[in-house]
């Protein structure tokens, strides 16, 4: 004779067995001494299992609550106003995002893009548009020169060619590091495990993803500064990704989830940053573009 | 209830803040209750409250009043109170005592001067130990538990507050319930004259 299993025991208690499965239950109880027995000692141990008190509140509860809560609605109010969430409402609000950063944010995009975006200029003429300083220099990581910086009369000498050429491969560079980054967080997310409730809890990501967001709106201003469209393009869609994510909330349900990896997927998202990481790696040791 | 709320509703979704005044101080303390059932903790059931008041003045717009404002309520408690248990450390995870060797623990109920077993100290250790188990279960398996054991919904309304599939909604309440036997294991045998 085949015996209930503990849940189903544990289910009929609760009457959720589904119909024939409690039918089965129930005619096996008629004829089965030992799992009456077992029915009735979980019905008596769980009957023993009784809510705890819980404790009084005032009577002026309600008010209390409200008093508490008030100004936290305001700060809601002022917080909603600056960003809806594309992540809540399906709808790409990205640009008030970047420009709650404010202008500080675009002197910092001026001066990488004065930096890093150079063109190599041709011989016999000076870097168009973006400022770049002549000052040619051997470690080009901490290069002193700032874009708009008095004394930056370029001249088209081969010392200042090195100098652009040098700028692009560290630009290249550090995109190409940063579309890694985001590669490996993005992949970290499409393969986040479901829980044991079948939730996904995204808040280690979150962290991670946030700090990316910033990096790379930085990036994607500089690369439209610099007129490099194919890049800025592929930026642009991965900060919205990113900013969803960040954005989101930190535990969803797999339904959510499923939503939101569709819409990663269905960009190509993650096959387009790894093309245009592999694209920067080339470019970085050919120092041509895009 | 229900009837009373529909008007508000509509006043607070319109941006009618002394409507919205009225739904939160209506039913603030069954929130709370809810909120203390799931998290077990006074300060925690607090802080559930202001966050699914929060919450719902921030989703407001999205609800649709053909379904019942209460019913939304009892759901954002519940997913508060669960977020809220996900972050909560689970400190003890030492296993609870399952045989009768611990130091100072009671496994038998004390006999007073007649002969007859303490019913208080016993109740209070049934007590004891249901607390116990419930701060070792997952916050699934505690949400889901004290939804299905001492508020009586069906499991198939707890899987869609919390979002989780039918089957991994039984699967938390079958493995509540064999912790909760476990811990009380060692002290069900003297359950009969207890009941
Ligand atoms: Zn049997």
């Amino acid at each position: 004779m085949r015996h209930p299993t503990d849940e189903q025991f544990v289910l009929y208690h609760y009457g959720e067995l589904d119909q024939a499965e409690g039918a089965a239950f129930r005619s096996h109880l008629g004829e089965c001494e030992g799992c009456r027995e077992r029915l009735a000692t979980l019905e008596r141990e769980l009957a023993a299992v009784r809510p705890v008190s819980i404790p009084e509140r005032p009577t002026d509860y309600g008010a209390r609550v409200w008093a508490r809560l008030q100004p936290r609605l305001a700060e809601e109010r002022a917080r909603a106003s600056k960003a809806a969430s594309w992540w809540s409402f399906g709808a790409v609000t990205l640009r008030p995002f970047a420009y709650a950063a404010g202008l500080a944010v675009l002197v910092v995009a001026a001066f990488v893009a004065g930096r890093f975006w150079a063109p190599a200029p041709s011989p016999g003429q000076v870097a168009g548009g973006t400022p770049v300083s002549s000052t040619p220099s051997t470690t080009a990581g901490s290069e002193p020169d700032l874009a708009g910086a008095p004394g930056g009369a370029a001249d088209p000498t081969d010392a200042a060619m090195a100098a652009a050429r040098v700028r692009e491969r560290i630009l290249a560079l550090e995109v190409g590091e940063h579309l890694e980054r985001s590669q490996a967080a993005l992949l970290e997310v499409m393969n986040a495990p479901d829980e044991d409730d079948g939730a996904i809890d995204l808040s280690a990501d979150q962290e991670r993803v946030r700090e990316l967001v910033a990096e790379n709106r930085l990036y994607r201003l500089a690369a439209i500064d610099a007129g490099e469209s194919a890049m800025a393009a592929v930026l642009d869609e991965l900060e919205r990704a990113l900013v969803e994510i960040a954005n989101g909330p930190s535990r969803v349900s797999g339904t959510e989830f499923e939503r939101v990896r569709g819409d990663i997927d269905e960009q190509g998202l993650i096959f387009k940053v790894g093309i245009l990481g592999e694209t920067l790696r080339q470019r970085q040791a050919k120092g041509s573009s895009i | 209830m229900d009837a009373t709320d529909t008007p508000d509703v509509a006043l607070a979704q319109s941006g009618d803040e002394s409507a919205f005044q009225r739904l939160v101080e209506r039913h603030s303390l069954g929130v709370f209750q809810l909120a203390f059932r799931l998290t077990g903790n006074e300060s925690d059931a607090e802080d559930v409250v202001q966050d699914t008041f929060l919450k719902v003045y921030r989703e407001l717009k999205r609800f649709e009043s053909r379904s019942s404002f209460k019913t939304w309520l009892h759901r954002v408690t519940v997913n508060c109170s669960y977020d809220l248990l996900r972050k909560r450390p689970r400190a003890r995870l030492e296993p609870i005592e399952t045989d009768g060797g611990e130091a100072g623990l009671r496994a038998e109920p004390e006999a007073d001067a007649s002969g007859q077993p303490d019913r208080v100290a016993y109740g209070s250790e049934v007590h004891r130990r249901i607390e116990a188990a419930m701060q070792h279960l997952s916050p699934a398996e505690r949400t889901a538990f004290v939804l299905r054991h001492f508020e009586g919904r069906s499991l198939e309304e707890i899987g869609e507050a919390l979002g989780l599939r039918l089957g991994a909604t039984k699967h938390s309440v079958f493995r509540a319930v064999q912790k909760m036997r476990r811990a009380l294991a060692p002290i069900a045998r003297t359950a009969e004259w207890g009941s």
